[in-house]
Parts: structure tokens; sequence; C-alpha cells
């Protein structure tokens, strides 16, 4: 064939996505009889309320001396590792707001870290390229540092986010800004799977962030700056299981809804959402100005353990607490007493579900627990 | 997508292949002199910048002792991968004629939340974990509990 005819079979078959695409989107529309916060008002619910001093700042965790990027807590309950701009990964007591270790990283580009399930070893990635695995057993170096214990090499971007597969301490997902998604081994160091790539039917741009379904560890889903939010299988790595479009810019982070069968996102087009992985319906958009206008990107979301609420961290230094049923904004734990003073850049919930910390561009961490008057029904 | 047809065939150079799309806002700021990434997508997390678009080059491309052949190459696989699109997305409009509405999940939904007992909520299915107001104990095995009603 001449690439005159190849151009032409080209432009035909883009044409044809389109359509179908526009056709897909008008189906779907058809089918979203209605939202979330629709059907739970119908339903008679109404907004979570908290007094003023219900979610209080109960721990402020001080020690990096640089912005914190990313944060993990164990499987059990206390502590928490966090990744810094200051080249360290720390690992705390969140109770006791104690350090019980300071790692030292070799490439001091750090962009995530993870905690593994048995809390025995914490892995971390960045601009490197690399995901580093460190046992906290182990003894440390002649300088006093712990050693890398596995590196786990193959992607050919940076690494932006990764987690352990739940009850193992053996294998890690991780999404990279070379597109694709990993699966690893973290016993021989070697890359099982790798989700997407050139002309699989992956993303197809930078992978910012990944979760795995804590129902079905086989499913996990990962968020991109292609604007969209992708499942996959981890048994079915050449094509994404399915893909969900709706956000018009990077989608910054993901994370499994806790019943396994919805996940959240946050977006650089401000807005949060939240997707039914079995029919792909886009059940519920989070959106509210700030004020001024502004529209800031979120950057990081966590769901409490029922899934009741929604916590997005926004660049202006913002963190809402939404209502996910009734859509709506019932906190902002930006402007309460004793909160950060810089973007919160990342969050996570306890294991429990007892607290959450938010870790911040301001250097510190800080754990958030309810000690209002609880109402048990 | 189309972004990415376009930027495979303008890149019909030896350069990497990946190409990030154009879809990320932020503005451009110095790379750190570590990078050691072959990804022309390497930047800093963190807001600070997602990624500096890739210079575009011509269709016919550049260097290589036969440009068109390159091109015609890259084109019939970009068309085998459109392809690929056009079923997925088929199959997808097929599913949609079984699916359920949204409120049917809705549904769902509620009932999922409203069957697990949530810490951080002032109002709460039970039973109340022991362990909840750990955070508010002052020493550490101190009983001072508060009441629940």
């Amino acid at each position: 064939m001449s690439v005159a005819e190849l151009k032409e079979r080209h432009l035909a078959a883009t044409q044809t996505v389109s359509a179908l695409r526009d056709q897909l989107k008008q189906k779907r529309l058809l089918l979203l009889d209605t939202d979330v916060a629709g059907y739970s008002r119908s339903q008679g619910r109404t907004p979570v309320s908290f007094g003023p001093t219900d979610l209080v700042c109960c721990r402020t965790l001080q020690g990096h001396n640089g912005k914190v990027y990313s944060l993990d807590w164990t499987s059990e309950k206390n502590r928490i590792v966090s990744a810094s701009q200051d080249g360290r990964l720390i690992v705390w007591n969140a109770l006791t707001s104690q350090k019980t270790h300071a790692i030292k990283l070799p490439c001091a580009w750090v962009m995530t870290c993870a905690f593994s399930p048995t809390g025995q070893s914490v892995a971390c990635g960045g601009l490197d390229s690399v995901c580093s695995i460190f046992n906290l057993n182990s003894p440390t170096d002649r300088d006093g540092n712990l050693p890398v214990s596995k590196m786990l090499s193959g992607h050919k971007g940076y690494v932006s986010s990764c987690q352990y597969v739940p009850d193992e301490d053996a294998h890690l997902i991780t999404s990279s800004g070379d597109q694709t998604c990993g699966l690893w081994d973290i016993t021989t160091g070697l890359r099982t799977s790798v989700f997407g790539g050139e002309f699989q039917s992956g993303h197809t741009a930078d992978v910012l962030s990944v979760s795995i379904n804590g129902s079905n560890s086989r499913m996990f889903v990962s968020g991109s700056c292609d604007s969209t939010a992708r499942l996959w299988d981890t048994r079915v790595a050449s094509r994404a299981v399915r893909t969900f479009h709706g956000h018009e810019g990077d989608v910054n982070a993901v994370k499994f809804f806790p019943d396994g069968n919805r996940f959240g996102t946050g977006s650089d087009d401000g807005t949060c959402r939240l997707f039914d992985i079995r029919t792909g319906h886009q059940l519920q958009v989070y959106y509210q100005q700030h004020g001024d206008n502004e529209v800031p990107p979120v950057t990081s979301i966590a769901f409490s353990i029922s899934g009741r609420l929604l916590f997005a961290g926004y660049s202006n230094g913002d963190c809402y607490v939404w209502d996910t049923l009734l859509g709506q904004v019932v906190l902002n734990l930006g402007t309460l007493q004793n909160s950060h003073e810089g973007r919160i850049s990342c969050l996570g919930l306890s294991a429990d579900g007892s607290a959450l910390c938010t870790g911040s561009w301001d250097s510190n961490l800080k754990i958030w627990a309810f000690g209002g008057h609880r109402k048990v029904i | 997508m189309m972004d990415m047809v376009s930027s495979s065939e303008a890149n019909n150079n030896e350069q990497n292949a990946r190409n990030p799309t154009t879809t990320s806002s932020s503005s451009s700021s110095p790379l750190p002199a570590v990078v050691v990434s072959s990804s022309s997508s390497s930047s800093l997390r963190g807001g600070e910048t997602r990624h500096e678009p890739r210079p575009l080059s011509g269709i016919g491309g550049v260097g290589g002792t036969h440009p068109g052949f390159m091109g015609k190459h890259r084109m019939t696989a970009a068309i085998g991968y459109l392809d690929q699109q056009i079923q997925i997305i088929q199959e997808e409009l097929d599913q949609l004629d079984t699916l359920g509405q949204s409120s049917v999940v809705c549904k769902e939904l509620i009932t999922s939340i409203e069957s697990v007992p949530d810490a951080l909520l002032p109002e709460t299915k039970g039973p109340v974990e022991t362990g909840w107001d750990r955070w508010f104990q002052g020493g550490h095995g101190s009983r001072n509990r508060k009441k629940w009603i």
C-alpha cells in the first residue's frame, strides 16, 4: 500500500474512533438516570454534619527538611512511612510521634513510598526510574545508612507511584512516566508484567497514580496525564479492562473505594469523580468553587473506611472533606486550627480508619482524628 | 489517541518512541541534573511541572536511510492500534445494552457505605472499636475513655 493510501486509512480509522467514542458517551449519558447526590437526596439522606471541634489535628510529625511528597500507613495500626524532597524516607510511629527510621536515599528525587503489608519493608521510587526496597530490620552500613535490599529496574521513566499487593510482601505495582504500570516480583527483582506500552491498549501519557483493589488484589486502577483512569487485571497486561473518560486534565490521584466495586479520582481539572468498575458509569462529580474563581488541581484523595467521606487535597492548601453521598463539602481541613501551611500533597487513612494522615509541602505530616461526641446508630 | 498517533507520525527518527500527549498543563521548570531516565517525559511530580512537549519532526522523518519506509511502517502500526481501539469501543457499546442504569448502582453504594462502622463520622453504625480513641489518650495505656450514647 502506498503512503497516501495508508494515510487515508489512518484518517478513516481516526474518524471512526472519534465517532464511536461520541456514540459511547451519548449512550452512557442515557444510562445515567441519576447521580449519587440526586439519588441519596431522593432517599432522604442528609449531609454529614461536623461540629467545629469534631475532626482535629491531634499530631504534627516534624522531621523532614523539605516538601513531603508521599506517605503510606502500615496494615497494622500506627506506623507511617513518608518521602520528602529532602531525599529521605522517615518511618514514624504516629501514635507516639517518634521516628523509628530515617533512610537517606541513594537518589534524592523521590516521588512515592509504600509500606509492605507485614511492615517489614518499605519501597520508594522517583526520578531514578527505579523502585528501591529497604528492609527495615537490616543492619545499617558503616555510615549508619540502611542499605537498599532490592532495586526494581526496568521502567524507562520516573516512578510516580508504588503500592505493595495486599497480603504479600513479595509483589508490588508501580506507575511510571514511561506510560506503563508494572507488576514486580520483589524476590527476584524482575518485572512480571508491563501494563500498557507502545501500541498496547494502555495509557498514552505519563501514569501518575495506582491503587490496588483491597477486595480483589488482581485488579488495580491507574490515573494518567492522558486524562483517563484505567482498570487493569494483573492477568491481562496487554489491554486495560476498561478506560474511564470524563476528566479534563491529568488524573493525579486514584483510590479504590472501600467496597472494591468503585474508585475515586482527583484531577488537574479541579474535580474528583466516582466511577463504578462493573458498569463503567461515572457516578458522581465532586466540584466546588474555591473562591476567587480559582480551580486548583486535586493533588491527592482518600476515602474514609465506610466510603462516606472523601478527603481531597488541593494545590492551594485546601483539604476538602466531601460527603460522597450528598456530593457536598462538609469540612475544609485546610482552614481548621493547626492546619498545614502549604499544599497538601498526599493523604492516607490508617488501617482501622480511625485517623487520616496528611503530608504537605510545609514539610510536616499531620494526623487528624474524630474527637467529638460520636453517636452510634 | 490522535495526539499519540500524530506524535508517532512525527517521530520517525531514532529517538525514544514514547511521546507524551499534550493534555497536561504546567509551566516548565529546570530538571534536576541527576535525571537518568531516557524518557522524554521525566519531570518532578508535585505540580512543579508535568513534562515538556517534544519537538515535532516532519512526517517524512529525519535521518535514516529510508525515511519513506519508516513512515509506512509506523503508520501501519498506528492503523493497527486504531483498529484495536475500534474493536474495544464497539465491545463496550455492545455491553451497554445489558447494563443497568446508574440508579441501581447508587442504591448499592448507599447500602455499602451504611454497613461499615466509621470512626471519622459523627454518626455511625456500631460496633465502636476501642482503639478508635487512642489518638486522644494522654499516655500509653491511659484509660480516659469517652462515654458513648
